[in-house]
């Protein structure tokens, strides 16, 4: 095709924009089609009146013909430009990506947590539930805490992983998914996951198993010291959250350049 | 023949004129320049190839569905307006004319708003 080497311009142009390959791709070919569309305007009669507005000005007229069409579509720079632009501009997040890298991570992190909490609210009130009317607990069968130890000692230590976890995954998960969706520069999900590797970094957690007379507890907080002590609890947890991070990153990395955009059928 | 670029006002314009058109009849996007340029009166003018990252943002927003269709013996991508376009054209049209009404009143009127001619 003759205007391959435009093309190859614009594709160069599109990937510094840091635009999808699927995205790129649909978006050429569409643009192909519509330089073919120009190709048959050229041959009807209107087509061929534009056509003698510029060849007295042009002894080559081919050339200024092929240079002209590709003006039309616009110069590759300006034209990558646009498309970055209206690609991040899909939603409110990739218009804003300080906003959602910078600011909203810890946000996201209180709304995960509130959402796991709620979900495990729920949990334990529909086995309290089903425990009750069904398997037909009471008082007084956990009068006796002592006999549960072994159910206690896992419970919690599910519940320790559960808090921990699940919330600050989900939140880099959100941030990642973000960034695919936006394809956004890949530096703002690195940036969001280190803050999120950051809160993790200083979790802690720390439970009670209960036994008579003593009652059980469960404690959530956060570990902020400056001791070097204080230091080699932190990093390890920062390290092992923020490669999961990145993981994630990677991840979300490797799907957006497999992902194939196509109109929808 | 490079194309001016249109004025910043016109931020959000290309959007409300592609809605409207769309939502008389689906269009490919060589078709709905053409009928931008007919409407217009070849008053909104840009890269011919901006259309394209307009209509696929509408398209992923969902106020456009797109299919790969056989028009006139060749394979084009066609886009028709969705429900969810409609409403956003409706929105956008009322915003459009209720600022054009206070531009135009500006331009035309007195300090107080009321108009200079008698």
């Amino acid at each position: 095709m003759e205007n391959q080497l435009s093309h190859e311009e614009l594709r160069s142009e599109l990937r510094r924009g840091g635009l999808p390959p699927a995205y790129i791709e649909r978006l050429v070919a569409e643009l192909d089609d519509h330089f073919n569309d120009l190709l048959e305007e050229r041959s009807t009669s209107m087509g061929a009146a534009r056509k003698l507005q510029f060849e007295p000005e042009n002894p080559e007229p081919e050339n200024l013909e092929q240079q002209d069409l590709e003006q039309r579509l616009g110069e590759p720079a300006q034209l990558a430009l646009f498309a970055a632009e209206q690609y991040h501009a899909r939603s409110f997040w990739g218009r804003h990506p300080l906003v959602t890298y910078l600011l909203g991570p810890l946000p996201l992190l209180v709304a995960c947590f509130v959402a796991y909490a709620v979900a495990f609210w729920a949990v334990t009130w529909v086995i309290s539930l089903v425990g009750t009317h069904v398997l037909g607990w009471s008082e007084a069968t956990f009068a006796n805490p002592a006999d549960f130890i072994w159910w206690q000692a896992v419970l919690l230590a599910l519940l320790s992983w559960y808090v921990v976890v699940f919330p600050p995954l989900t939140a880099a998960w959100l941030l990642c998914r973000t960034y695919r969706r936006n394809a956004l520069d890949w530096r703002w999900p690195v940036i969001g996951c280190t803050l999120l590797a950051v809160v993790c970094g200083m979790f802690q957690t720390s439970y009670n198993i209960a036994t008579e007379p003593d009652t059980g507890q469960f404690m959530l907080g956060f570990d902020i010291g400056q001791s070097s002590a204080w230091l080699l609890r932190f990093l390890p947890k920062f390290a092992i959250a923020l490669s999961i991070g990145l993981l994630l990153i990677q991840r979300a990395r490797q799907k957006l350049e497999l992902e194939v955009e196509t109109p929808a059928s | 023949m490079t194309k001016k670029p249109n004025p910043d006002y016109l931020n959000g314009v290309p959007e409300l004129v592609v809605l409207q058109l769309l939502s008389r009849r689906p269009m490919y996007g060589y078709q709905l320049l053409r009928a931008i340029e007919k409407s217009t009166g070849n008053v909104l003018e840009f890269g011919e190839g901006c259309i394209y990252p307009i209509l696929h943002r509408l398209e992923h927003e969902g106020h456009l569905a797109s299919r790969r269709e056989i028009v006139g013996g060749r394979s084009r991508v066609v886009y028709r307006i969705t429900a969810a376009g409609r409403k956003r054209l409706h929105g956008r049209a009322a915003a459009w004319q209720s600022i054009s009404a206070a531009v135009n009143q500006v331009l035309h009127g007195a300090d107080d708003g009321k108009s200079a001619v008698a």
